[in-house]
């Protein structure tokens, strides 16, 4: 009898039913692929760090001063990148950079350039350098930068350049403040081929760091990026919680829509004889059978998404230089997680299972000819 | 008001519904309608009642009443030997369950159910379960209203006549203690009410069913073994 009659109710108004089942996949998916954001935030900017950092370990002068070059071990990998912090000076402004300088005739094996975009050249001429495109941006209107060493005990270099290329990383602490030049180019502004502040390299671990040196892996440097991300996350976790909210107000009403038209129905089960009990059953059946094949099909679908996200990531930057103005680097990455994905499946059935139920307790406190208003 | 509409002696004519000095109050204070006032009728079987009276006199309140849609304001029902509970219980669902065939103005079809399974989901309901002789009990429904061709129509493929008929069927198919119809022929053609009118008679004086109903169609009227005329919620009874 119970499917007799959801049968007829799905016959009866395939519209009301679809829209219902169509904010339930929107509900579930909400909640997997804006929890999935959420909790990939942190993801995306060790990932993005890592994946385009420039090497596994990082060994960095104390104090950022350039020391002569320690003797280090054979287990070391020299990636031949020498990293230098310096300031671009532009009439009043002075714009702190990193000087990222690497063996020509191994650039492509030193980066994973495949992930990267570049327009114009890489340096070729001795004054050539590349920037990030972030950095790039902030000098649109200078031509010719001039870069500067600042040291109290080395005194002051600085040079003129030519930038010949744009190099888009998508590893934001680069696209906002890397110099690309080759290594003789950065000797010659050092002015010395020993002294060094930052040098980058592949392989295991140092056993021990060389005294006026400290050892970080580039995941340390990634995670202490992730304080800047703290307030991002926090806004997106609010967005995330209103957005959430708000679809739940929608499944519930939407819900409550669907219930109350069907008051006539309701009074003609009642003036047959059926209680209550039967038509909470009945409707409660409904509901679950409805609820369950959205709510599966979202989480399958917004699940899907999610977890070809979180192996892949998206590269939000070429779609937002597709779109002109504003220019974000971020390669996204999102968290997939089955718990919550299961977690979103149950919650999403039981609230809306909740208006029927209210539905069903209101309908069922009244008389029959009640329900029916005023056409009998 | 007391009124026995027994013409033979108690005992050896069971009563099927006798009402105890039921009335209906809608709303209080100075917008009290008195839609019904105190009325104890009692209604043997196969009897074949039809209440007349102008609109707004209470027809529809006492029919609702008799057909335990609504809580009376004031009073009792039995129902053969069962007192009707008169607060909200279960009690009262499986009594109209078993006793009562409502038949509406409106017909109220499930538009998108069958013929066929429009009555048996009335059977299913009073009887809470599939019966195994289910299609033998529909199709003699059907056949009592006429209809046997078209068992597996949906209701919009049927005419308004076709539908009461349906409607009807709908109702005696689990063998009610009381038929109860309102107004049912005021959304059809002559014809057709004609028909339906014919119809009632011929399920009284053939099947013996009991039969409450309330018209303003004087073939109904003049057809029925009793008349009522309702006035201002009091009844008064042509014996
Ligand atoms: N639900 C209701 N609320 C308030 N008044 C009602 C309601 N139903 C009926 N009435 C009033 O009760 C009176 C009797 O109505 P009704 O039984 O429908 O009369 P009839 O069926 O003879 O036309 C009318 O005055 C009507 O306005
Ligand atoms: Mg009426």
């Amino acid at each position: 009898m119970i499917l007799l009659l959801a049968r007829n109710n799905i016959k009866q108004n395939p519209f009301r039913n679809t829209l219902t089942g169509l904010v339930l996949l929107l509900c579930v998916s909400l909640a997997i692929l804006g929890h999935g954001l959420v909790m990939g935030i942190d993801t995306s900017i060790l990932r993005g760090y890592t994946k385009s950092a420039t090497g596994d370990f990082i060994l960095e002068t104390k104090d950022s001063k350039p020391l002569a070059l320690p003797t280090l071990s054979q287990s070391f990998q020299w990636t031949d990148r020498l990293v230098v912090k310096a300031t671009i000076i532009e009439d009043d402004i002075q714009i702190p950079v990193v000087l990222v300088g690497y063996n020509t005739k191994r650039r492509e094996k030193i980066f994973s350039t495949q992930d990267w975009l570049t327009s114009g050249s890489w340096p070729q001429q001795e004054h050539d350098i590349a920037t990030g495109y972030q950095l790039h941006s902030m000098l649109s209107n200078q031509e010719k930068p001039t870069i500067a060493i600042e040291d109290p005990a080395l005194g002051l270099y600085a040079q003129s350049y030519t930038i010949s290329g744009v190099v888009r990383t998508n590893n934001p602490a680069l696209d906002s403040r890397s110099i690309w030049l080759p290594n003789e180019t950065l000797s010659k502004l050092l002015n010395t081929q020993t002294l060094r502040n930052q040098i980058l390299f592949k392989g295991e671990p140092p056993t021990s760091t060389p005294n006026g040196w400290l050892l970080s892996s580039a995941y340390d440097k990634a995670e202490s990026m992730l304080s800047i991300n703290k307030v991002r996350k926090r806004v997106l976790t609010s967005l995330y919680i209103i957005i959430l909210a708000m679809a739940i107000i929608g499944l519930i009403s939407t819900t409550l829509v669907n219930m109350d038209e069907r008051n006539k129905e309701l009074a003609l089960l009642r003036s047959l004889g059926m209680n209550k009990h039967s038509i909470t059953t009945m409707i409660i059946t409904e509901q679950l059978i409805l609820s369950t094949l959205f709510v599966v099909m979202g989480a399958f679908l917004s699940g899907g998404i999610n977890y070809y996200l979180s192996e892949n990531g998206i590269d939000l930057s070429s779609q937002s230089q597709a779109l002109g103005s504003i220019s974000v680097s971020l390669l996204l990455y999102t968290h997939f997680s089955i718990k919550w994905i299961l977690l979103s499946i149950m919650g999403t059935i039981f609230l809306s299972i909740l208006p029927p139920l209210f539905f069903v307790w209101r309908s069922s406190s009244i008389q029959p000819i009640e329900l029916f208003g005023k056409q009998i | 008001m007391i009124i026995n509409l027994c013409t033979y002696s108690l005992k050896s004519s069971p009563m099927s519904i006798v009402t105890q000095n039921i009335s209906k109050t809608y709303g209080s204070g100075s917008l009290a309608v008195h839609a019904l006032r105190p009325l104890s009728l009692t209604i043997p079987n196969n009897i074949f009642l039809c209440l007349a009276g102008p609109s707004g006199s209470g027809k529809s309140t006492l029919l609702q009443l008799l057909g335990l849609l609504d809580l009376p304001s004031t009073g009792s029902i039995r129902i053969n030997d069962t007192m009707v509970p008169n607060t909200d219980s279960p009690i009262r669902d499986q009594l109209r369950a078993q006793h009562i065939g409502f038949i509406f103005q409106r017909f109220h079809l499930m538009e998108r159910l069958r013929v066929y399974e429009n009555i048996a989901l009335s059977l299913r309901i009073t009887h809470n379960k599939t019966l195994h002789n289910e299609t033998e009990l529909i199709q003699e429904a059907l056949e009592a209203v006429q209809l046997s061709d078209k068992i597996n129509r949906y209701p919009k493929e049927l005419s308004g006549g076709e539908q009461q008929r349906v409607a009807i069927a709908r109702a005696i198919c689990k063998k009610p203690t009381l038929l109860i119809a309102d107004e049912p022929t005021a959304n059809l053609d002559s014809q057709t009410s004609l028909h339906i009118i014919k119809l009632l008679h011929k399920l009284h004086q053939k099947q013996k069913m009991t039969i409450v109903c309330a018209s303003h169609d004087p073939l109904l009227i003049q057809g029925a073994t009793h008349q009522g005329t309702l006035l201002d919620g009091s009844l008064e009874v042509d014996l």
